[in-house]
């Protein structure tokens, strides 16, 4: 198979921080993606909160498959196949609502929200009653495997995919630090979603450990004083880490205690309280000991976050905000933007509000970074479609010498799972597009370590 | 103009992507009660205070039966 062969060889470039432009353009590439990368790992679909009552639901897709995300009558939260069991008719047509029933618009199916098939019209006329057509058999489909941490629901494809606790791994540890500031959890809004004509893991690459942009391409930014550490020798001070399914940024502290450095970033002291009581000892020396604090991240597949504390008032105090994001693959070289504002469920209502306008400040449709980044994205994408420049080979290489030896070692005593590196590197990209590369050669789990 | 009967000026809709139906309180001569409306399918229900008491204790799989026809009954004209 040529083809294949193809494949192989792209594959193997990126490994070595060689990335062919057609990776991100090319529709052979996306066809395996969509086959090996979302249709084996975990990929998320929404979180606790945005289903909180009794018929609260919202309708996601892992690329083209569509699933109802919904919290049954007796509050246990499902996910749905969003097809019909007769034609294969979108059953919700909305994408969030309350119902708890659905009824196919087609021909009149409906089915109770926990899937099971309880109205066919002229059921004993047309298809001889139960016994020739028992209608539990047809209920609404569940994928393979639905998993929860934090309040993230996330579905697999694959039914031999590992747990979800093992796919996350150390990468748990860091992802407590958006989604678990006291023991309740987030509650999220949103989210906004926009399409963007790139390629989905130009974004997820980004988020994931490009500190190298920030002074760059959001110069204007700490130009007008929104973020006092865009300069360039911030966040070369800063360490990225990746550990297992995903990898971040973070930022350097000035020196002080636990709280004074929460209180710093702008956190309210009930706050700084509970995430003194919800981390562990470990995660606690992140921030207490080590210094740092985190900032941007991806988990593999798609899933990115965001922690940043701009000024909402001028000469005022930073607000720190948390934001989800989802970079939804539409085609190579379209993707569509998920953003959900997320803050602490029991952060007091002043804070949230200021949370909120600090996120709206920055991120999101209306977000100055925002507008920065695409810019840059959709021209990668637009260039690596061009049939000769689709076969140049991008540099992904920072931070490893001509032979490919590390130009820096990994930090000691680092208090976080996985490998962490100070300064300026390409380091996490290449981790990513490493478990990228494991997933599209369908490397089995258990030969990951 | 107490116990004047008719239709109460209260009215309100109710939607999901399902269904719509149209919601009143309607006056009787002597007591009042709660209609309900699906204008796609032309049918009106009109219950009493005990009626929807009786609502109260039900479970989601009575609705669930309710909804074995999703269209309302099917032997007639
Ligand atoms: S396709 Fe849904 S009822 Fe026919
Ligand atoms: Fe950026």
């Amino acid at each position: 198979m040529g083809e294949h062969g193809r494949l192989e060889r792209l594959v193997a470039d990126v490994r070595q921080g060689w990335i062919p432009a057609a990776v991100y353009s090319d529709r052979e590439v996306f066809e395996q993606e969509v086959e090996c990368v979302f249709g084996r790992a975990w990929v998320y679909l929404a979180h606790e909160s945005e289903i909180p009552e009794p018929g609260d639901y919202v309708v996601r897709r892992v690329v083209h498959d569509s699933f109802i995300v919904v919290r049954d009558e007796h509050g246990v939260v499902r996910v749905l196949a969003n097809v019909c069991r007769h034609r294969g008719m979108q059953v919700c047509r909305a994408e969030r609502g309350n119902a708890s029933h659905f009824r196919c618009p087609y021909h009149g199916w409906t089915y109770r929200n926990t899937g099971h098939l309880v109205g066919v019209p002229f059921h004993e006329d047309a298809y001889g009653g139960e016994r020739e057509f028992p209608k539990a058999e047809f209920g609404l489909l569940s994928p393979p495997r639905v998993a929860s941490y934090n309040g993230l629901i996330f579905v697999s494809l694959d039914p031999n995919a590992p747990a979800l606790q093992d796919y996350l791994g150390g990468f748990r540890y860091y992802l407590d630090f958006y989604t678990r500031q006291s023991p309740v959890g987030l509650e999220v809004h949103g989210p906004q979603r926009w399409r963007v004509r790139a390629n989905w893991k130009i974004g997820a690459e980004n988020f994931c450990g490009d500190t190298y942009h920030t002074p760059y391409t959001h110069q204007s930014i700490a130009e007008i004083g929104l973020f006092a550490e865009h300069r360039p020798g911030k966040r070369k001070e800063g360490v990225v880490y990746f550990a297992d399914r995903g990898g971040g940024t973070t930022y350097k502290l000035a020196p002080g205690s636990f709280e004074e450095r929460l209180r710093s970033v702008g956190y309210p002291d009930e706050m700084v309280e509970r995430m003194a009581q919800t981390w562990s000892p470990e995660q606690r020396a992140l921030v207490a000991e080590a210094g740092f604090i985190v900032s941007a991240a991806t988990l593999f597949p798609n899933l990115s976050f965001v922690h940043n504390w701009p000024r909402v008032r001028e000469g005022g105090p930073p607000v720190p905000f948390i934001s989800l994001r989802l970079w939804q693959p539409v085609s190579a070289g379209e993707t569509e933007v998920y953003s959900w504002f997320a803050v602490d469920r029991l952060a007091p209502e002043e804070f949230k509000r200021d949370s909120y306008r600090s996120y709206l400040l920055s991120f999101g449709t209306s977000g100055m970074f925002e507008q920065d980044d695409v810019e840059n994205w959709t021209s990668i994408t637009a260039v690596a479609a061009g049939r000769w420049s689709s076969q140049i080979r991008l540099h992904s290489r920072m931070g490893l010498s001509r032979e490919g030896r590390l130009l820096r070692q990994p930090m000691d005593g680092w208090p976080g799972p996985g490998r962490a590196f100070q300064g300026f590197g390409e380091y996490n990209q290449r981790a990513l597009l490493e478990v990228w590369c494991d997933y599209m050669q369908g490397a089995r789990e258990e030969a990951r370590v | 103009m107490n116990g004047v009967p008719g239709e109460d000026a209260v009215e309100f809709e109710l939607a999901n992507e399902f269904a719509v139906v149209r919601v009143r309180r309607r006056r009787t001569r002597n007591g009042e009660r709660l209609e309900i409306e699906s204008p796609r399918l032309g049918r009106r229900v009109s219950l009493c205070p005990l009626e929807l008491e009786s609502l109260t204790w039900q479970t989601p799989e009575t609705f669930s039966r309710f909804l074995g026809t999703p269209f309302g009954p099917e032997e007639e004209g």
